[in-house]
């Protein structure tokens, strides 16, 4: 399916003095899709947004919109509208007047402008807050006055730096739902800036994993998930196993590899030969446990003994201790984890959920 | 539990009693004397204990008075504008400036003041005067042939030597204010099309407002009671009320002095009830 | 746009660095050279160096003393007034209400008017009651600014405590003396401080009160302003003075606030 290109950012460089924030970073954007670019502390996520935005010029690349060269516009003549990381409300105005701010700014007439923040505080459900001082407002609600004020503007793009770091995780999981669904009334492009992978994975149509000024791996969320393509990027995203093994056998795209005295199997499309070493990444919730020896084809299976056991909710977590020493996680639903600390335990997974991943 | 906070109450207003009766006796009761020395007849040397308005009238009508009280005014306006207009982009280059080298330069501004202001104010005088460097300065470029006489003892001297006295004061104060507004806030206005002065005038201006009602209080209040300084450098045209209430408590005239004294005394007042008016009780010790 | 930037940064660079030298460091520079300038007039000559005022300010009795009185009256108006004023400090933070306005209202009144209606009302007051003026009658008249001067240097401090660890502290046993010593009093040293040297300062440097309020003995400030313009020839001896205060109170100042024992702002 051939999808309908909004942003086009290719190979930015920026540098600040001796700090190089990103390194040839090039992105495509599509329009009406809600991208997530996730990556930890330092990794030039707000640089990249705000490069986007218009308030920080590139040292070396290009920003298209709609096909258009934007790189040397600022931030007043874009279509970008940016959501900042602690909101940047202007404390001495009413709820009102920092949404009306950016009409009021372009001369719209009085009535228009009341029209449509009358309509964009309905769409953010806060029109009864319309003449509250913003300082006076809790985190949530503040976070919907500062969406409607960019709203308000129709922008091409909405660009969300971190918006919700400073809130609570079940104010966080409350907003995710109300994003989304806003997301979808309005039907624009968003970018949102996250170092939290969950909030990634609930609110990603896409996600872009960035990491030390580049973008590691972009693609769809459960993609990104499952088929890692760098360790960086398995450990990041979700829990796993990451295995560090050597090849000693090849058949086509099965693999045998060696891993601390034990032998698992491997699916591949990659080329590889033997005696070269590997990371095999493993998600806890992709291993199965069992009390008795199961005889499934096309199963790594391996024995050990559970340490640990922790309750997170709707799954619990073991830890075990494999005969080679070795400690594996591995996530069981609440309602099956029937398993104690001590207890003798055969785990199994399909050859084909050990992910290969290039370092 | 009712009387826990009763005890609580009953032991804070205890240890307010000896600043209530402090202001009381030294501060409250003298200016009730004040105002009931300003009643009686302007006598020297003597204070007669007749009512009379008599000194109000004055201040009204005797045009000596009131050509010195518009003046007083003029200054004071004045050199408050001319404060603001050259502390303003100081502060603001400072507060936008790496936060430790603005903390620097702001500890510069503030040196100077340790040297008591009569001694500065005198110091004007080598740049101003007469004799000053300014004149030599200029007779030396050729822009006049004779030494002017009209930067000293004249009321733009007053001006120029308050702008030295109380620029810090008035840098300070604006400094606070914007070294408190986040880059984030100017981003996301430039985000939401504001160009730059628009920036300045629906965020900047705004947001130092409270910066005005320190100057006020620290800068115009004071000013309008300034003695020394015109006394110093004022010459005719630069005479203030300071000047005139001395001169009139030195020839012990007492009644004429008091009722001077309560008319600024008024003044000061209407102009802190205003600002209270303007930013509540609460700016008078939040900053 | 960056252009634009740089340009704007460049032209507020240099006004700053003109505004400050002319209408703030110009007259230091006066007093500076003038200290050791071998004349006793200010005329605009160069007339070589000499250390001849500095040796002239310790001989004179009379300047020594005034600034020995100087120090006594802020050293006595900064103890007064910081016992007084700490307790309409946490009164005006902790309370609200029309009393509290009142009161607050009661206590800033001579805080915002210009100081010679303190120096005038205190002149009368002292002449009515027939107490003879001197160093005590100016000290006390100090501190009738002073007060509201620390309160509105503690207050924005007390403001931003949080009352509940006082009730911790009493909550854990500690009766209000020990809960002011052992948590109060801790976090509010650093104000404290601060306050205290802005009042030594300020006092120290009152001219108008003491001006009205002083009898025989001088402080500095009005010590001073019998010299000034009357006689000539001490005023380089003045200018040495300065430069001596200045030099050690900005070398003070400075180790304080490196120590972070006062915030300036
Ligand atoms: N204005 C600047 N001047 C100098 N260095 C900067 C500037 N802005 C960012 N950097 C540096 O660039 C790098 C990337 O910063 P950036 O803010 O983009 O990271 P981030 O991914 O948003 O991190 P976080 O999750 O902490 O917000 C960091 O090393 C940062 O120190
Ligand atoms: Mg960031």
């Amino acid at each position: 399916m051939s999808k309908d290109i909004v942003l086009r950012v290719v190979d930015i460089w920026k540098r600040f003095g001796q700090v190089e924030a990103l390194k040839g970073v090039s992105l495509d954007v599509y329009r009406g899709e809600l991208l997530v670019l996730l990556g930890p502390s330092g990794s030039g996520k707000s640089t990249l947004l705000r490069i986007i935005a218009g308030l920080e010029y590139p040292t070396s690349g290009k920003i298209y919109i709609d096909g258009e060269d934007i790189t040397d516009l600022p931030p007043y003549k874009r279509d970008t509208s940016m959501i900042f990381q602690h909101l940047a409300l202007f404390p001495h105005m009413t709820v009102y007047d920092n949404v009306a701010y950016g009409l009021k700014i372009r001369g719209i007439p009085k009535d228009e402008i009341d029209r449509r923040v009358d309509e964009v505080l309905e769409l953010v459900r806060i029109r009864h807050l319309k003449d509250r001082k913003v300082t006076q407002l809790s985190g949530g609600q503040q976070q919907r006055v500062a969406i409607a004020r960019s709203l308000i503007l129709h922008p091409k793009i909405l660009l969300l730096d971190e918006p919700l770091g400073a809130l609570d995780l079940k104010l966080r999981k409350e907003l995710h739902i109300e994003l989304r669904r806003i997301h979808q009334e309005v039907g624009n492009t968003w970018i949102f800036v996250t170092h939290d992978q969950e909030e990634a994975l609930t609110l990603a149509d896409r996600i872009g994993v960035m990491n030390d000024g580049k973008l590691i791996q972009i693609g769809d969320k459960w993609d990104v998930y499952e088929q890692p393509k760098t360790r960086f990027v398995a450990e990041f995203i979700g829990e796993t196993n990451i295995f560090e093994c050597r090849v000693v056998e090849v058949y086509g795209d099965r693999v045998y590899a060696e891993w601390r005295g034990l032998k698992l199997g491997v699916k591949t499309d990659r080329e590889v030969k033997p005696g070269e070493s590997m990371y095999l990444s493993v998600r806890p919730e992709y291993i199965g446990l069992s009390k008795d020896k199961p005889s499934n084809e096309g199963y790594n299976i391996f024995h050990g003994m559970i340490t640990d056991e922790v309750f997170r909710g709707s799954y619990v977590m073991y830890s075990i201790k494999l005969d080679n020493g070795e400690m594996v996680k591995v996530t069981v639903l609440s309602k099956d984890a029937e398993y104690d600390p001590g207890d003798e335990i055969y785990l199994y997974w399909r050859v084909d959920k050990g992910v290969p991943l290039k370092e | 539990m009712k009387t826990e906070v009763d005890v609580k109450r009953i032991r804070m207003f205890i240890s307010n009693i000896p600043s209530i009766l402090y202001i009381l006796i030294l501060f409250y009761i003298p200016i009730v004397i004040l105002l009931a020395i300003s009643f009686t007849p302007p006598r020297k040397f003597i204070v007669e204990w007749v009512f009379t308005l008599e000194n109000y009238v004055n201040v009204f009508t005797n045009p000596n008075y009131y050509r010195i009280l518009l003046n007083t005014f003029w200054i004071v306006i004045v050199a408050t504008i001319m404060l603001i207009i050259i502390g303003f982009p100081i502060a603001y280059y400072l507060a936008r400036m790496n936060r430790r080298l603005g903390a620097k330069i702001l500890y510069f501004l503030i040196i100077p003041v340790e040297i008591n202001y009569l001694i500065r104010v005198y110091a004007w005088k080598v740049i101003l005067g007469e004799n000053g460097f300014l004149n030599l300065l200029l007779i030396s470029l050729g822009i006049i042939e004779k030494p002017l006489t009209i930067f000293f003892y004249s009321w733009v001297a007053v001006v120029i030597v308050l702008i030295h006295e109380w620029l810090p004061y008035v840098i300070v104060p604006f400094y606070v204010n914007l070294v408190g507004i986040s880059d984030e806030i100017y981003d996301a206005a430039m985000d939401l099309g504001a160009t730059r002065l628009q920036i300045f005038r629906t965020i900047t201006l705004p947001l130092v407002k409270p910066a005005i009602l320190t100057i006020v209080f620290l800068v115009t209040i004071p000013s309008l009671g300034e003695f020394a300084i015109p006394y110093l450098v004022g010459g005719q045209s630069g005479i203030m009320l300071g000047v005139l209430i001395d001169r009139y408590l030195s020839g012990f005239q007492l009644a004429i002095g008091a009722a001077l004294s309560f008319f600024l005394l008024v003044i000061t007042l209407i102009l802190s009830m205003i600002m209270i008016k303007i930013f509540g009780y609460e700016a008078l010790y939040t900053r | 746009m960056v252009k634009y930037d740089r340009l704007i940064r460049l032209v507020l660079s240099g006004y700053t660095i003109f505004t400050i030298a002319f209408f703030i460091y110009l007259p230091i520079a006066v007093i500076y050279i003038y200290s050791v300038n071998d004349t006793p007039y200010f005329i605009p000559e160069w007339r070589g160096f000499t250390l001849e005022w500095f040796m002239a300010a310790f001989r004179r009795r009379d300047l020594i003393n005034s600034l020995y009185n100087s120090v006594l009256i802020a050293i006595f108006v900064t103890a007064v007034s910081m016992a007084i004023a700490i307790p309409p400090s946490f009164y005006i933070v902790r309370s609200r209400g029309r009393i509290k306005n009142i009161f607050l209202l009661y206590m800033m009144i001579p805080f915002v008017i210009p100081w010679i209606i303190i120096g005038i009302s205190s002149y009368i007051f002292y002449w009515y009651i027939g107490m003879p003026k001197s160093l005590l009658t100016a000290a006390l008249s100090h501190i009738v600014y002073s007060i509201p001067l620390v309160v509105t240097l503690l207050a924005p401090r007390l403001y931003t405590m949080d009352p509940d660890i006082e009730n911790a502290s009493m909550d854990l046993g500690a009766d209000p003396i020990q809960t002011f010593r052992y948590i109060v009093f801790p976090q509010i040293f650093p104000a404290m401080l601060s306050a205290a040297v802005i009042t030594f300062a300020w006092s120290f440097d009152n001219f108008i009160i003491s001006y009205y309020t002083l009898g025989d003995e001088l402080t500095w400030p009005v010590w001073v302003f019998s010299i000034l313009g009357k006689v000539p020839r001490i005023m380089p001896v003045i200018n040495a003075v300065s430069v001596i205060i200045i030099t050690v109170s900005s070398i003070a100042l400075y180790i304080v606030v490196k120590k972070g024992l006062v915030r300036l702002i």
